[in-house]
């Protein structure tokens, strides 16, 4: 479970993240909404330990963001960004491994879970393959294996279909669902609405920092009485625009 | 976060290290081009020198015309050693072809007129454009030269003058350098600054690559939410760095050794030239504690750098950081270094690989040497940790 209380960022000028509080529960995912520069980045750095937050907490799997830093990083896996990065040297495998070692994973476990996880996966073909000769999809499921390999309860996306064909987006949506049904709590963060609306349990809509909406997305069409969630999310961020 | 955890510090050192050595670049730029860099220079400066002065007299080919019979003065060169080639069907052609260096024509009264005390001439013909003949031609006037001061001499005696007259002042050379110190004075020249160079630029590749790179690449985020501490992460890439530019460093100092062990004429220096096993051991601490400091501040500066190639845009003028003090400490005889400079950072590295070439060991230099050394490792370590945690550097827009 993640709770989110009055999560602040200030950039030397630029309120980031202005008092951001939401809760999401054990197997939901949540859906961050936001236009370029609307702080989605900065919220779920800030949940991954990545930045100090100016002010507020976030209290994951009961434990203090701001007191127990390094058990929360136990607790949380990410993949940010659509070409997520890899060493391109070394093989997927040895890839994956250094980051299982860093989290204190017993080597020869993690090289265990590895192949287990390829499998399902259908990555063994490549597993020990160099990461720089792999191509782009392959490398989004080697980063997807590396972000949930010490096994979080938490998982953190942000934006982690920008820039992928169709096939490698349904992939990363097919993981997300995986993981919400092995019962992660999820912040997945979108710019696009259709997107959020075919994943997400419950929506919420950030601009400049600032929560400006928030629900499911059930409670969101009956509120504006409207199917086009789309358009309701152009309107609120539009409206808050010309303020 | 803060703790500095030896197990994260080893796993990311093994990794870099791999990573770094799987790339090709990396062999040739800090292992190859140090180690062959001062073979090839000694090749250049000293093969190219050696081929014009290899001309030893008794390989050098010269024609000899005698437009009369002048046997006394051709017995003379014949007593030099100078090689004469005869039975030439058209020696100006051989010249001209390279085959022989010069001709001498000597006119046909040339022996009489000396013998009578009269004043002869001669005519050497040689090719300007070629370097060996127009070697030849002062080869050969310098051995008409002495010719000519033994006719004089003769003269003298004859008209019963003490032919020192010619020579008022007599200056007399005596070197008393050993071998090995000439040696260690030829190594103390051009050493210290190839090491602290190679100390300097040999991690530069890696230090971009482990922190810009990083950023670049996209890993940087996943792995500072490892339980690794950046303290941890950054203490692993920075020995990787330190690691690299050592090996550069070993690596010149190897060229260096093997030039020295391959070329004949640097053999027999060699062969006088020993450093003692304290020596060596400085040495080394020396190349480490200058490797730590470079290490650390590239590692820095990475981390500042959004990309790689602003990586390298910052890191590149730290090669001037070095290159500075090498000069200005390579004309310096050791009893001119200050003492100030071994505790100046880089000056001291250099200053200290002075002595040891020199066969000095003065312990109060390396005492200062190494406690300030120590002193700076600490500081830009601290820096380089200090620009690890700061997220407006690691996070730059
Ligand atoms: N390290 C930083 N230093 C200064 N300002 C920053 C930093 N990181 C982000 N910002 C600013 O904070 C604001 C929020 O940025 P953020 O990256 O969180 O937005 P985002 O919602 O992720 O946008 P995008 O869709 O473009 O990724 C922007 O105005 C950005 O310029
Ligand atoms: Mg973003």
């Amino acid at each position: 479970m993640v709770e989110v209380i009055g999560l602040t960022k200030v950039f030397k000028n630029i309120k980031a993240v202005d008092n951001l509080s939401f809760k999401v529960e054990e197997g939901e995912i949540y859906g961050l909404l936001g236009e370029n520069g609307a702080g989605k980045t900065t919220t779920l750095r800030m949940l991954a330990t990545m930045l100090k937050p100016t002010s507020g907490t976030a209290i994951i799997n009961r434990k203090d963001l701001i007191k127990k830093p390094e058990e929360i990083r136990k607790e949380v896996g990410i993949l940010f960004g659509g070409e997520s990065g890899l060493y391109d040297r070394l093989t997927a495998r040895e890839n994956i491994l250094y980051f299982a070692e860093l989290h204190d994973m017993d080597k020869e476990e993690a090289d265990k879970k590895i192949d287990i996880l390829a499998r399902k996966f259908d990555m063994t073909e490549f597993i020990d393959r160099p990461a720089g000769k792999l191509s782009k999809g392959m490398k989004q499921k080697v980063a997807i294996l590396r972000s949930i390999i010490h096994d979080p309860k938490v998982m953190l996306f942000d934006e982690p279909t920008s820039g992928l064909d169709v096939g490698s987006v349904r992939e990363v949506h097919d993981f997300i669902r995986f993981c919400k049904e092995e019962g992660k709590t999820i912040i997945f963060s979108s710019h696009s609405m259709s997107e959020v609306e075919k994943l997400c349990d419950k929506i919420g809509i950030i601009h400049k920092g600032k929560l400006i909406e928030e629900g499911t997305i059930k409670d969101l069409k009956e509120k504006y009485k409207t199917d086009n969630l789309e358009e309701l999310f152009m309107e609120l961020v539009g409206e808050k625009i010309e303020v | 976060m803060r703790k500095l955890k030896f197990k994260h510090v080893y796993i990311v050192l093994k990794k870099e290290l791999k990573d770094i050595f799987r790339d090709k670049k990396t062999w040739i730029v800090t292992i190859l081009l140090p180690a062959l860099f001062i073979p090839i220079m000694m090749y250049i400066v000293i093969g190219g020198a050696e081929s014009i002065s290899e001309q030893k007299i008794s390989e050098t080919k010269i024609a000899i015309i005698d437009e009369g019979n002048n046997a006394k003065f051709i017995n003379y060169l014949k007593s030099t050693g100078i090689s004469i080639v005869t039975g030439l069907q058209n020696p100006k052609e051989s010249l001209e072809k390279g085959d022989i260096r010069a001709i001498v024509v000597i006119p046909s009264d040339f022996d009489k007129n000396i013998e009578e005390g009269k004043n002869a001439d001669l005519t050497i013909q040689v090719d300007m454009s070629n370097m060996k003949s127009s070697n030849a031609e002062n080869m050969i006037r310098g051995l008409i030269k002495e010719y000519a001061n033994n006719i004089v001499k003769e003269r003298l005696i004859a008209k019963g003058i003490d032919p020192k007259i010619l020579d008022p002042i007599e200056v007399k050379t005596e070197n008393i350098a050993s071998q090995s110190k000439m040696a260690g004075s030829f190594l103390a020249f051009i050493v210290p600054m190839l090491l602290t160079l190679w100390t300097a630029t040999g991690g530069m590749g890696a230090a971009v690559d482990l922190a810009a790179g990083e950023k670049e690449r996209g890993t940087l985020e996943p792995l500072l939410t490892t339980s690794a501490s950046r303290l941890s992460i950054m203490a692993g890439k920075y020995l990787a760095v330190t690691t690299m530019a050592l090996i550069s460093a070993i690596a010149s100092l190897l060229g260096l050794f093997a030039s020295f062990s391959l070329n004949k004429d640097m053999a027999s220096l060699n062969a006088d030239f020993r450093l003692s096993t304290t020596a060596i051991v400085v040495m080394f601490v020396a190349a480490f504690f200058t490797a730590s400091i470079f290490a650390a501040l590239e590692l820095a500066l990475s981390a500042y750098a959004k990309s790689f190639k602003e990586g390298q845009t910052y890191i590149s003028p730290l090669m001037f950081i070095a290159i500075i003090p090498a000069y200005l400490v390579m004309y310096k005889m050791p009893n001119e270094i200050p003492i100030s400079y071994f505790a100046i950072p880089v000056f001291g590295t250099i200053s200290i690989f002075k002595e040891l070439l020199y066969g000095i060991i003065n312990m109060t230099h390396i005492g200062i040497f190494v406690f300030s050394s120590i002193v700076y490792v600490a500081i830009s370590i601290y820096i380089a940790a200090l620009m690890f945690k700061q997220e407006w550097a690691l996070f730059r827009v």
